[in-house]
């Protein structure tokens, strides 16, 4: 039987990658190379941005583990696609 | 609904960029078309069937099928153009997203869905030949087959010239990456490809947008400070109340009274695009079951409200904390001179260092391509089963008709690089091209509604009230291009922008289409009852629901929906 790993999971995967290059873009940024034609360079949006995507992509990326899944639900092919079910609209 | 979007293609092409990338947001833009592709290639063994390929299994949950209605309609191209209106004309462009889509969305849901879903069509003009024959599944086919290739070819052409102006990038380069990428991706996992990447899609927009109304609302004070700035930078200019403007023509800048906003745009318009339109309709049509349609179309309504938020807002803020003011595209070129279409990259460039404007151009160019691969796979599916299979080749396999879906996604790709083509060296074609789409769109909507709760509506009158449709949108819109002055019977005042002219004609049009499908249906012969069961109200044996929880009830969510629609329209009246 064919299992579709989630897309919450690739999701999940590409957040992460990219919470870590804009977080450390943020920090290179504080060390001394900011552009100073960005407004509101004071707030460290890439910091903020980097480490909120980093935290996300990794709930999305563990939840949706293709192990997990496969342990914890029995889909048809096709339905596991599928991720957050019905309930919880 | 892409009605400003046309504007979009006058932006200049020039030899200065207004961005430019650091290496962190070249791997962020890489990893992007990586990932897609890797996602197609995994996908393409999830596509074994007919019904994989393009109805991606019926197998999806509210969730997946609710994002991608709403991807399906979130391009770049529209978040460009609305946040560009938005500067010239403020806050009254959100109708966009509510009026003009909340009411309709819901209709489709708890109305519509039902219909579509029990006669397991596989695309609306399937539900046309269903209900009125093969001659209105032929008008729309065809119809549709040609907007889509249209309109993808559109969305590849505009990111092309987008990324040329924001980044100085090679156009023919930017259509080719793009072009195969997505028919790469389309050819493998057909229908679930694209849901997949306009999931993808869909985070990628909130994540890399959200930004700018974030950093500008603090920039600017918080929403009260934004709005006594606009106040005291435009005085006299009401760029922030949805309502208090629209009493007369005269006193808003688009000059539309509120009958052609409720009408036009939030009925004609809306209705027949939210709940006709098989490009959207399909990603709901893939739900695994009706509640789930249901549910996810709902879902999609919320999220379509929130929109507002990484769209209208960077054009408000745009217009009090750029240090410039931007110009109208007729301006466009002369150097030094920004424009209204380049308000949403300004904004990104103002608040996004490295890493972050990678994040938010990437968000653009998921939007341009999966605008392109939800029209590939629209046309897939209607090229299949509306054309191929009724008048080529009937009863193949259905390994036949897979590796025809497959093959007719390349063509799609390979027709949409020709229509960029086209467009390139007649650049007006694109205006006129989103004005044929509401010209085939619109009258859909009239036909189809009637002959799901009117039985007494005929086959005859389903063709004639689409052609008739068809004619109107096209006649009133050769009137008023060879007589101008006829704005003031099309629109009801001179003073009509082109926005304004698109809803007034919407409406006329489904005006005509409405009158002349019940016309014709008195003085012809309906079909009999047994050949509309499962097709037309009354005729139909819809889900009861009560044994469902109210809590999981459609009907439940719609009215949450509906109320914070009603109220989200009360605070910014």
């Amino acid at each position: 039987m064919k299992r579709m790993i989630p897309i919450w999971f690739f999701v999940g995967c590409l957040l992460s990658v990219y919470g870590v290059l804009i977080l450390a873009a943020g920090i290179r940024d504080i060390s001394g190379g900011a552009d100073a034609g960005i407004a509101m360079r004071g707030l460290h949006l890439q910091l903020w941005w980097g480490g909120a995507l980093l935290t996300l992509g990794l709930i999305y990326t563990v939840r949706f583990w293709p192990r997990r899944i496969d342990n914890n639900q029995s889909r048809q092919p096709g339905e596991s696609v599928a991720v957050p079910n019905d309930s919880k609209v | 609904m892409t009605l400003n979007a046309g504007a979009l293609f006058l932006l200049p092409a020039g030899n200065t960029h207004l961005m430019v990338l650091s290496p962190t947001d070249l791997i962020i833009i890489i990893l992007y078309f990586v990932l897609v592709l890797g996602l197609g290639l995994y996908l393409r063994k999830f596509a074994g069937t007919s019904n994989d390929f393009f109805m991606a299994g019926r197998g999806m949950t509210a969730w997946i099928a609710g994002l991608a209605f709403i991807s399906a309609n979130l391009g770049a191209l529209e978040m460009m153009g609305y946040a560009a209106a938005t500067y010239q004309y403020g806050i009254i462009i959100a109708h966009a997203y509510w009026i003009a889509a909340i009411p309709a969305i819901l209709f489709l849901s708890l109305v519509m869905l039902p219909f579509y879903h029990i006669c397991r069509t596989h695309s609306v003009p399937g539900y046309l030949r269903l209900r009125y024959g093969e001659g209105a599944r032929s008008v729309s086919a065809v119809s549709f087959a040609i907007m889509t290739v249209l309109m993808s070819g559109i969305d590849m052409y505009s990111m092309a010239i987008v990324l040329k102006v924001i980044l100085g990038w090679n156009i023919h380069f930017s259509i080719w990456i793009s072009s195969l990428t997505v028919g790469t991706y389309v050819m493998a996992g057909g229908l679930l490809s694209a849901i997949f990447n306009e999931v993808l899609q869909f985070v990628l927009i909130w994540v890399g947008c959200l930004v700018i109304p974030v950093a500008g609302l603090i920039e600017t004070g918080g929403w009260n400070g934004l709005v006594h700035r606009i106040n005291a930078a435009y005085p006299g200019q009401d760029f922030t109340h949805l309502w208090r403007g629209l009493g007369s023509a005269t006193s808003n800048p688009m000059g539309v009274h509120w009958t052609g906003i409720v009408f036009g745009w939030g009925i004609a318009i809306s209705f027949g695009y939210w709940t006709t339109d098989f490009l959207v309709v399909q990603r709901v049509l893939a739900a695994k079951d009706l509640r789930s349609a249901q549910l996810g179309t709902i879902l999609g309504a919320s999220f379509k409200m929130m929109v507002p938020l990484i769209v209208i807002l960077p054009g408000l803020l745009a217009l009090v904390v750029l240090p410039f003011k931007l110009f109208p595209e007729t301006m466009a070129g002369i150097p030094g001179v920004h424009t209204y279409n380049e308000a949403l990259p300004l904004m990104l460039a103002r608040y996004c260092g490295p890493g972050l404007l990678g994040l938010g151009v990437t968000a653009l160019i998921a939007g341009f391509m999966s605008g392109m691969a939800g029209n590939v796979s629209a046309f897939a599916t209607v090229w299949t089963f509306d054309i191929y299979q009724p008048f080529i080749r009937k009863n193949a396999s259905d390994q036949h008709y897979l590796t025809m879906g497959r093959w007719c996604s390349l063509l799609g790709v390979a027709l949409s690089i020709g229509t960029a083509y086209l467009v390139m060296n007649f650049s007006s074609i694109i205006v006129y091209a989103q004005m044929l789409f509401g010209f085939f769109i619109v009258p859909m909507f009239g036909t189809v509604i009637l002959g799901m709760l009117w039985k007494r509506t005929t086959p005859a009158a389903g063709l004639w009230g689409l052609i008739a449709g068809i004619l109107t949108a096209c006649g009133l819109w050769l009137w008023v291009k060879a007589d101008p002055s006829a704005l003031r019977y099309v629109a009801f005042s001179s003073h009509a922008k082109d926005m304004a002219e698109n809803v007034y004609r919407s409406m006329w049009t489904l005006i005509v289409n409405l009158l002349v499908t019940v016309v014709v249906s008195l003085f012809t012969r309906p079909k009999p009852d047994s050949e509309l069961k499962n097709l037309v109200y009354g005729l139909t044996s819809l889900p009861a629901g009560q044994a469902i929880p109210v809590l999981k009830r459609p009907v439940f969510w719609a009215g949450v929906v509906a109320a914070a629609f009603v109220l989200l329209n009360i605070v910014f009246w």
